[in-house]
Formats: structure tokens, sequence, C-alpha cells
């Protein structure tokens, strides 16, 4: 091989090491990025599934009630918005459907209902509510896994 | 081609909440049978959009769409071809809305069946 061919050759290496790392300095940023928006989901969960816990234990009449359904609301749709942008970002995930099954668990049924009356610690509402928090995380877990740790 | 466009929160409110009148005065029957079905009845196309909003209860979503077809105003093929939903600040809402009224079409198809 002749000089050119030798020159070529080394452009086109350090070309594509350049691309490589950029690519590598991308990733790294946007699993930073993935990573954030997950933690600042699983704390409006935990947010959502606090109050919603606090909502269901009380009764319709109860003072606090509006408020705390006033933050269900926003904050599930908070939830579902970022959790829109999250799938952009990971693989195929079920994280769409976990979101919106989420929202049934804490708003469904008898949410906003001016019958509803307060319900024993042993209702089976609060363990619903716990275990669509739970698939909602670990599917955000996996999926990030999934995405950036292989 | 008519086509109406619906906003909640403009033509109905920004904080809708509750299934029936006595849950509240933006509840999900009302908005059903105010704005909805009229809009689906005289018109071919009809576009709603949920941005805007405080946020939705899926109990107001249930009765609002799911409704619809539990009740057999219209069948879930008609609302596939006329109901287009807008949800771009939670876009969550709109697989959601679709699920009921497949469900309570399913339950009602059942019902007719007697099954």
């Amino acid at each position: 091989m002749g000089p050119l061919t030798w020159t070529v050759l080394a452009g086109l290496a350090t070309a594509g090491a350049w691309f490589y790392r950029n690519w590598q300095d991308r990733r790294k940023e946007e699993r930073k990025d993935v990573r954030n928006s997950i933690d600042a989901i699983v704390k409006l969960i935990e947010e959502v599934e606090t109050a919603a816990d606090a909502y269901y234990a009380a009764a319709a009449d109860d003072v606090r009630c509006p408020d705390l359904a006033h933050t269900i609301r926003t904050k599930t749709k908070y939830i579902g918005r970022k959790v829109h942008q999250l799938t952009l970002h990971l693989g195929e995930t079920n994280l769409a459907g976990l979101s919106f099954r989420f929202r049934q668990a804490v708003s469904g049924g008898d949410f906003d209902s001016a019958e509803r009356a307060g319900r024993p610690a042993s209702a089976p509402i609060f363990s619903d509510i716990a275990a669509a928090a739970t698939r909602l995380t670990d599917e955000m877990e996996r999926a990030f896994k999934a995405s950036f740790d292989n | 081609m008519k086509t109406k466009q619906l906003n909640v929160a403009l033509d109905f409110s920004p904080e809708p909440a509750g299934r029936y009148p006595e849950d509240g005065p933006f509840n999900g029957q009302r908005f059903r049978e105010e704005l909805l079905v009229p809009a689906l009845v005289d018109n071919d196309e009809v576009c709603v959009n949920f941005d805007g909003t405080e946020g939705y209860g899926s109990s107001f979503l249930n009765e609002a769409f799911g409704g619809i077809t539990r009740l057999e105003l219209l069948s879930e093929h008609t609302l596939r071809e006329k109901l287009r939903i807008v949800s771009e600040e939670d876009p969550s809402v709109i697989d959601e809305i679709w699920q009921y009224i497949g469900e309570a079409a399913g339950m009602s198809q059942l019902r007719r069946s007697g099954k």
C-alpha cells in the first residue's frame, strides 16, 4: 500500500474513533437523563400512592379529600406525560399500559364519588394501588437495564 | 365531511371530575350527555382535545366514554370511525379511553347474548 492509502486509512480510523466516542458520550448523557426521569417518576408515583392511601381511607365528606383528589389528578397526568417521554428513549416496553393502569388503580371505581365511604386498611384497593405502582416502577427499571446496561 | 372540535378544558371545564351529577357539576355523565354524544350524532367526525385540564380521574373517563357503549348509545365501530382523541400532555389517556369503550362494548354484547 502506498502512502496515500495509509493516509486515507488513518483518516478513516480517526473519523471512526471520533464518531464512536461521540456516540458513547451522547449515550452516557442520554442514560443520565433517563435515569433522572425515572427517579422523578418514581417520586411522583410515591406521592400519588401516599395521597391515594389517605384519600381512600377518608370518607367523601372529609375536608382533605378535594386537595387529595386534585393531587392525584394532576400528578397522574404528569406521570403519564413523563412516562410517554421515557418511552421515546427506551426499547419495547409496556410502560404506556402500566401508566394508565396505575391511574385506573388510584382514580377508577368510586374516585370523586359523593357517596364514597372511608375504607379500612385491609380493603383490597390499597394493595391494588401498591401493586400497580410496583408494576410501573419495575417495568421502568427493567426497560432501563435492557436499554442501557447491556 | 362535518367535523366538530371539542376541547374539554374550554368547552366543559378545566377541572372535570366524578362520574355522576351528584359527584360535582363537571362530571363524566354530563360531559357525555350534553357534549359528546350530541356531537357524535350530529357530525361525521368529532375530535376531542384533552389538553389544558388539571388531569383526569379514570372514573370521569370511564363514565364519559365507556358509558357510550355500556348504554349502547353508539357502537364501538361507530366510535372508531368518528371519534378522534388528542392528548399531547398525557398520551396514556388515549389508550385508556379506548380500553373503556372496548370493555363496555364487550360487556354489552355479553348482556345481549344473555351470558
